[in-house]
């Protein structure tokens, strides 16, 4: 099975109108790669592809392209800055945080994969991982999107293990929270323990109940009844003390704090039936209730777990490794001898007052101060201001934002937890625990039906015994096992536990249950701005020539300047689309904040801001504002003004329909931003939306949600950036954009995965949806009780019927339940 | 009908031991990832070489 790349003819009406074969993207013109998979030729859209292709097939791992369920995600090429930021991994004291080394020495990790597409990435993963040398043994789960891995580290370091596994096209880093994923695995494995020994014992008991039912039928014998009823009762013994034990335990605790919930009416119904069928037992005589109390047991455990593994799967979905490729930093060590050296560092072990080196492009590591150099940085994320700031010596710069142009030599001021991102981080988790919560209905109208059953099991008990009857205990019994709350205990888990995971197959991870109800009641809808109804990137909107040059030509001419740069002025104009052949400048001068200089085909020309034209030329030039926000700047040779060229972080194209929807659906839309309020104030008048305020602080930003919960409304936030962050964890129900920083991600409810807002309006639609599906089983469930009561209370009801009414009642629950990820749009 | 007396306490050892299995099973990770079992029997093991591209 060769694998040599191959290059294939240019012939008429070959098959390069079809995709890339390894992700699924459209081939660009010109681009003519291929691998032979299978005996067949396959093309390719990149080097990147070709790369992982010639790997897989090399290794004889080309089943995986039978096998896999779609297409991979296009690798980014690696390269050398790629490979020293693996590095970092094998540092010792980095490695204490999430390596752990048994008695022979061998080293183990948890790493996080990114691009996992389906169950044959994992068998890819794991058996090429195997194969080399050093690495002991390899587990990845598909569930979750983990590796356990186990290495020697003398024989391969870490750093090479991540490499090969970024060789196959995935990305893999340590994961963190490893304490949070080791409880969760561990809280699973308990549930599926209680759930084996209900199902169980469960099934025994209701084997004998069959021969009981028959006994009453037919006639039994009563000391093979009493056998029976013995042993009912030592096979439910050990699911009520075991399985059942979570519902005494949040019991309890409700108990105690005095909030309502299902737990009191289900422990208490076990609790008395249990303590009736015993008696029954022990007396010799009477109806017992054994299967009822196992079957009741079993079922809401496996509901509480169907519910509980689709809201984890959502949170690990959600969960982004802190130590992601931890952030590196590029220190400078000054000494009177030698000259400079530059070492990398993990950016924790910065100190204030060391000197670090941030190129073009980069993180920059820590707060701090500019010592030499003059640059742009992107402070979006932490301020969501779009526009660049300028930063020259002297000037303070923020830990987490990204320097756009040249090199800066910044000294080190505060770390760790005294950063301005420590800062932010700190006023969410207070938020989080401020969190105003929306009570939920089901807790308190099971509560209050629960009491009046007791009341009337009493009544009844009173009556029956007071009038004589011989069985005022078996109707007394059957009054309270026929209102067992199993339907009423089902109605709202299974239904949530449906949403949520339709919701995630569509795009929008849940994290926490509650969110659902919440954006159900949602009356008010807070966006942010840059990122969030926006992209968050600038795209040009307006070309207009001064002079008699043609659009084309200017942006090409435009283009061949702003080639290599990062601005995101360069970037809106590099990506307005092909301007032809590509030129190229030379010559090329930037002056950060105001523009470049440099040669065209021998020309001269200038690009940027209109004061910085004025310099240049020495010609007076309007100023560079207005326009709705949008940013001005001129393309120019010596002798005029060419093109002016207008850029705006455009709104994202379902931002438009979302806000329709809501404002259909009878919510309102609020834009709070940090950005400018020109910028603001263009996007309210694009978008529709009932109110926009900009130049918002984080703080501030809190204060206005504040104000709108405590003036009555239930407010859903969207967000993306550190400074959403604190907004977040201070609404109702909090939804983070994919991309968005950690901190965002982590303080949100819910998470739009693939980054759309329509994603989010087919969301609404859902939680609105379930809601409703939640009342419905609600009414089923307080009806199918109001009529089987009074059968019961007037001594109708045998065990067997009220073991069959529980159970076709839950059934019902159950199948409504399911309506709720239904694909059907309503 | 008297060896039910014997039937039905030799099933509830039985029980046991199959409830001591299971516990097993789930501790010992076999249901730690339910998609991969399945997955993983559709892809044959002979022919995967260690020579590189």
């Amino acid at each position: 099975m060769s694998a040599r790349p191959a290059q294939i003819p240019l012939t008429s009406g070959d098959s390069r109108a079809d995709p890339c074969f390894h992700c699924g993207e459209p081939i660009p013109e010109g681009v003519v790669l291929g691998v032979e998979i299978g005996g067949r030729l396959r093309n390719m859209c990149c080097h990147g592809c070709q790369a992982v292709a010639v790997t897989i097939t090399g290794y004889g791992l080309e089943r995986f392209y039978e096998r896999r369920a779609g297409t991979n995600r296009r690798p980014a090429i690696g390269g050398e800055s790629q490979r020293s930021r693996y590095a970092v991994l094998d540092q010792p004291v980095l490695q204490r945080q999430f390596v752990s080394t048994d008695t022979k020495g061998l080293c183990s990790a948890s790493l996080t994969l990114e691009d996992i597409v389906c169950p044959a990435c994992c068998w890819l993963i794991e058996t090429r991982l195997r194969a080399i040398e050093g690495i002991e043994d390899i587990a990845v789960n598909f569930t979750n999107h983990r590796a356990l891995v186990r290495w020697d580290p003398a024989r391969i370091a870490l750093s090479r293990i991540i490499e090969h596994v970024a060789r196959l096209g995935y990305a893999a880093y340590p994961s963190d929270a490893q304490g949070r994923f080791d409880q969760w695995q561990r809280e699973r494995r308990a549930q599926l323990r209680r759930i084996g020994i209900a199902g169980l014992l469960g099934m025994q008991v209701m084997m004998l109940s069959a021969a009981l039912y028959f006994g009453d039928w037919q006639g039994m014998e009563a000391d093979y009844r009493r056998m029976f009823h013995w042993t009912g009762l030592f096979l439910t013994l050990p699911v009520l003390c075991y399985s059942a034990r979570p519902f005494f335990a949040r019991a309890i605790r409700d108990l105690r704090l005095f909030t309502p919930g299902m737990d009191v009416p289900v422990a208490l119904a076990l609790m008395l039936a249990f303590a009736g069928s015993a008696w029954a037992t022990l007396r010799g005589a009477g109806g017992v209730y054994y299967d009822s109390i196992v079957m009741f047991v079993f079922l809401l455990l496996v509901g509480r777990y169907v519910e509980f593994s689709v809201r984890r799967r959502g949170a690990l979905m959600v969960e982004r490794s802190v130590l992601a490729l931890p952030s590196t930093a590029i220190r400078i060590k000054r000494s009177t001898e030698a000259a400079p050296t530059h070492e990398t560092v993990p950016a924790a072990m910065l100190d204030p007052g060391d000197i670090v080196l941030v190129r073009a492009g980069s993180l920059i590591p820590a707060d701090g101060r500019v010592e030499a150099g003059s640059s742009t940085v992107n402070e979006s994320l932490i301020t969501g201001e779009s526009r660049p700031v300028f930063k020259e010596a002297g000037a303070e710069v923020i830990g987490g934002s990204i320097n756009l142009e040249s090199p800066l030599e910044i000294a080190v001021t505060r770390t760790g937890s005294a950063t301005t991102m420590s800062a932010i981080r700190r006023l969410v988790e207070r938020g989080l625990s401020e969190k105003p919560g929306l009570a939920a209905i089901a807790g308190r109208v099971s509560t209050v039906f629960i009491g009046a059953v007791l009341i009337l099991a009493g009544g009844v008990a009173w009556h029956g015994f007071s009038q004589g009857a011989a069985d005022w205990f078996e109707t007394t019994l059957s009054v309270l096992v026929v209102a067992c709350p199993c339907a009423l205990a089902l109605a709202t888990p299974a239904t949530i536990a449906a949403a949520t995971g339709a919701m995630l197959r569509e795009g929008v991870a849940v994290v926490h249950g509650d969110a659902v109800d919440a954006l159900a009641r949602a009356s008010c809808f807070v966006f942010d701005k840059t990122g969030t109804l926006t992209r968050g990137a600038l795209k040009l909107v307006r070309i207009e020539p001064l002079s008699d040059i043609g659009s084309a030509e200017a942006l090409a001419v435009a283009a061949a300047l702003e080639k290599s740069s990062e601005h995101p002025i360069a970037l809106a104009i590099t990506g307005a689309g092909p301007g032809g052949a590509e030129r190229r400048a030379r010559n090329l001068r930037n002056f950060p904040g105001q523009g470049l200089s440099g040669e065209v085909d021998g020309r001269s020309y200038f690009i940027g801001t209109p004061p910085f034209i004025a310099k240049m030329t020495g010609r007076a030039s309007g100023d560079g504002n207005g326009h709705g926000g949008a940013t001005v700047f001129v393309l120019a040779d010596e002798d005029a003004d060419l093109c002016r060229f207008a850029a705006a972080d455009e709104p994202r194209p379902d931002a438009g329909d979302l806000i329709a929807h809501l404002h259909a659906l009878g919510r309102r839309a609020l834009i709070l931003s940090g950005d400018s309020q020109a910028a603001v104030e263009a996007l309210h008048r694009r978008l529709g939306t009932d109110l926009a305020t900009g130049n918002l602080s984080p703080e501030a930003k809190r204060e206005q949600v504040r104000q709108l919960i405590q003036s009555g409304e239930v407010v859903a936030m969207v967000g993306d950036g550190v400074n959403d962050a604190p907004v977040l964890a201070a609404a109702h129900v909090a939804i983070a954009m994919a991309p968005g920083t950690d901190l965002a991600r982590n303080a949100a409810d819910a998470v739009l995965l693939n980054d759309r807002l329509d994603s989010l309006r087919a969301a609404v639609d859902r939680a609105i949806r379930a809601r409703r599906i939640v009342n419905q089983n609600i009414a089923w469930a307080i009806a199918y009780n109001l009529c089987a009561l009074p059968a019961a209370a007037a001594g109708w009801v045998a065990p067997w019927m009220a073991a069959l009414g529980m159970s076709l009642s839950s059934l019902l629950v159950v199948g409504n339940s399911a309506r709720a990820a239904s694909r059907r749009r309503n | 009908m008297e060896v039910l007396y014997l039937l039905i306490p030799l099933s509830l050892l039985f029980i046991a031991l199959i409830a001591g299995v299971l516990v097993w099973a789930i501790q010992s990770g076999q249901y730690d990832d339910l998609d991969r079992a399945g997955h993983d029997l559709l892809m044959d093991d002979d022919e995967t070489s260690n020579d590189g591209p």
